[in-house]
């Protein structure tokens, strides 16, 4: 069973349990406080948490490519605080000559669909004149860690 | 480190996908038509249009969706149907077939998809009447929808070479060439001849969803010759053993990617994730080609003394590196080399490095075939066959399924260019030896099933 599933699977017994008294936002807080204190592998078979995901499917990872000049960071940032959209992580590395900004998000408050924030964060990479990218997490997950 | 991953780690991926063209080459949905055979054309038809469009309809919406939230191109979106010519029924002639590939394009083009394979016969033993009358179909077929990719499967290494097949096969491919020639005989990019055809192979021209499948499944063909080649490139001058270890961690990265997709595309349709095939399929893309891989290895050009050793060193490769990073492994898995599809290659024909020949023995060390291969015009059809006949020989002996899609355009000659445009690319009219095998092929008859167990 994948982390996936073992969310779903405790959102359906929490359902169960709550019978009528369920709803949405009540069910949605304890499965989050469940997640992030209980750790659950990539095959559910309690292997430490790989990163720092409260829920599968809601931690991003954004990088930035380009030049280097003033104001980059702020016009990201910015963004992702009028968004509600909080920074787990952030780096800026040298890539040849070009510089790359790694930002790790958590989207569970975010004000904006996933596709939206990335939309805004591309058309804002076109004014910066930098490469903006932004996705899940789950791919680097899949391609990095056995 | 960021979170559980180290910056080095996240730049890779973001390179593989943005400079190295790194992308999911096909997202394949099978689907099984037997429940569609029915005892009137018209409802056969009706039956398997409406079952497509349930099961597929939605299919381009969702893959676009993950493609959107993962980051990764998902090329194209494809499907692929039970042989039709198993559906037929009995009162099903030629016309009643080219009916249902009408009503399986016009599916296909309201799904949004870019093809639709499994126009197919298996007929590796012999053909019954149905069949017969639905391999005569074909040319008119292709030539009147878009979307729809043949197949007919004339050999297997259990049941030798169905060699009136293969004779066949020769005449339909010239007859389709010319009644799709104002096309630059499109229909012949779209028609595969096989020998041990797969079933779950999600790559067309060749696929379609096998007899043994599930109601519907999703299968994924990831590609990444352009990750490889950078790969092989920055390596440097290593050792062969070294440049195979670093062939099988790039593979093994890139098939993950393909993994999570295939996986996330099934779960999201509610169908079963069928395989991952571990097959490096090139575009004509600059860097995205196996000849340029070929060329960073050490070759002048393909099609150089060494071409097949480096070919098989690379098929194994990714084989290795691919096996353990999926969950069903399947389809074609190896280096497809479409002439048409590889920049490399093209050039390597241009300058007549690479000869027909030389890429019939690449083929005995990787899939598929002689595939996207233009010949001149006046190109005989008993030496199509015969063409046919030599290449499906290497698959059946070496239990391997191989494959020909040839390319005959009407009045060109050695050298002139057919461009398809787009994903098929552009090939160059390559010579043919012009000794006949006109006799051999007029016998017909089937070539019986080899011998295993002695090796040599």
């Amino acid at each position: 069973m994948d982390r996936r599933d073992v969310v779903y699977r405790i959102t359906e017994i929490i359902f169960k349990h709550l019978g009528d008294s369920a709803n949405p936002e009540i069910v949605k807080q304890i499965v989050r406080e469940l997640i992030t204190s209980v750790p659950i592998g990539a095959d559910g078979g309690g292997a430490p948490v790989l990163s720092a995901a409260p829920a599968e499917g809601q931690t991003a990872i954004i990088t930035a490519f380009g030049k280097s000049k003033p104001g980059i960071v702020a016009g990201i940032t910015g963004i992702l605080a009028e968004k509600n959209v909080d920074i787990t992580d952030i780096t800026q590395t040298l890539l040849g000559k070009n510089f790359a900004m790694i930002v790790i998000v958590n989207l569970v408050e975010s004000n904006c669909s996933f596709s939206e924030l990335k939309e805004i964060l591309a058309k804002k990479g076109e004014e910066l004149g930098v490469g903006i990218f932004s996705q899940h997490e789950e791919l680097f997950q899949f391609m990095h860690k056995v | 480190m960021l979170g559980s991953f180290s910056s080095r780690e996240i730049l890779e991926t973001i390179k593989m996908i943005q400079m190295e063209h790194l992308d999911i080459r096909t997202t394949t949905m099978g689907i099984s038509l037997f429940d569609c055979i029915s005892s009137t054309v018209e409802e056969t038809k009706t039956r398997i249009y409406d079952k497509v469009m349930k099961y597929a309809g939605n299919l381009v919406q969702v893959v676009n969706g993950i493609e959107e939230e993962f980051g990764i191109r998902a090329a194209n979106k494809r499907i692929s149907v039970t042989p039709v010519s198993l559906t037929g029924g009995v009162s099903i002639n030629r016309d009643g077939f080219v009916e249902i590939a009408k009503a399986l394009d016009k599916a296909c083009e309201e799904i949004g998809a870019d093809f639709l394979g499994g126009y197919s016969a298996l007929v590796q033993k012999g053909a019954n009447r149905v069949e017969e009358e639905f391999i005569r179909s074909i040319p008119q077929a292709l030539a009147e929808t878009t979307h729809i990719c043949s197949s007919v499967n004339v050999a297997s290494t259990r049941a030798g070479i169905n060699m009136c097949a293969v004779r066949e096969m020769g005449i339909i491919i010239k007859e389709m060439a010319q009644i799709t020639k104002d096309r630059g005989s499109l229909a012949n990019a779209k028609f595969v001849v096989f020998a041990n055809a797969v079933e779950d192979n999600p790559f067309m021209a060749g696929a379609f969803h096998g007899v043994s499948e599930p109601e519907c499944v999703i299968n994924v063909g990831v590609s990444g010759p352009g990750v490889v080649n950078h790969a092989v490139k920055d390596a440097g001058p290593v050792d062969l053993g070294s440049l195979s270890e670093i062939i099988k961690k790039t593979v093994f990265k890139i098939t993950r990617a393909g993994e999570l997709i295939g996986r996330e595309t099934a779960r999201r349709l509610g169908v079963q994730f069928g395989i991952l095939d571990l097959s490096l399929a090139p575009t004509p893309e600059p860097g995205d080609s196996i000849g340029e891989i070929l060329k960073n290895m050490g070759l002048g050009q393909p099609g150089a003394p060494g071409t097949t050793a480096a070919l098989s060193l690379l098929t194994d490769a990714v084989k290795k590196g691919g096996v353990m990073a999926s969950s069903y492994v399947g389809g074609m898995s190896g280096a497809f080399i479409p002439v048409s599809e590889d920049a490399a290659m093209i050039e390597a024909v241009k300058i007549g490095a690479l000869t027909l020949e030389k890429m019939e023995a690449m083929t005995a060390v990787c899939s598929v075939g002689l595939d996207m291969v233009a010949v001149p015009g006046n190109t005989s059809a008993s030496t199509i066959s015969g063409l046919i006949a030599d290449e499906i020989s290497i698959g059946v002996v070496n239990g391997k399924t191989t494959a020909v899609r040839v390319i005959v355009p009407p009045g060109s000659k050695v050298g002139d260019v057919v461009d398809f445009g787009g994903l098929l690319g552009m090939a160059i009219v390559q010579d043919v030896n012009k000794f006949s095998c006109e006799r051999f092929i007029q016998r017909g008859g089937r070539i019986p099933a080899p011998i295993t167990s002695m090796r040599n």
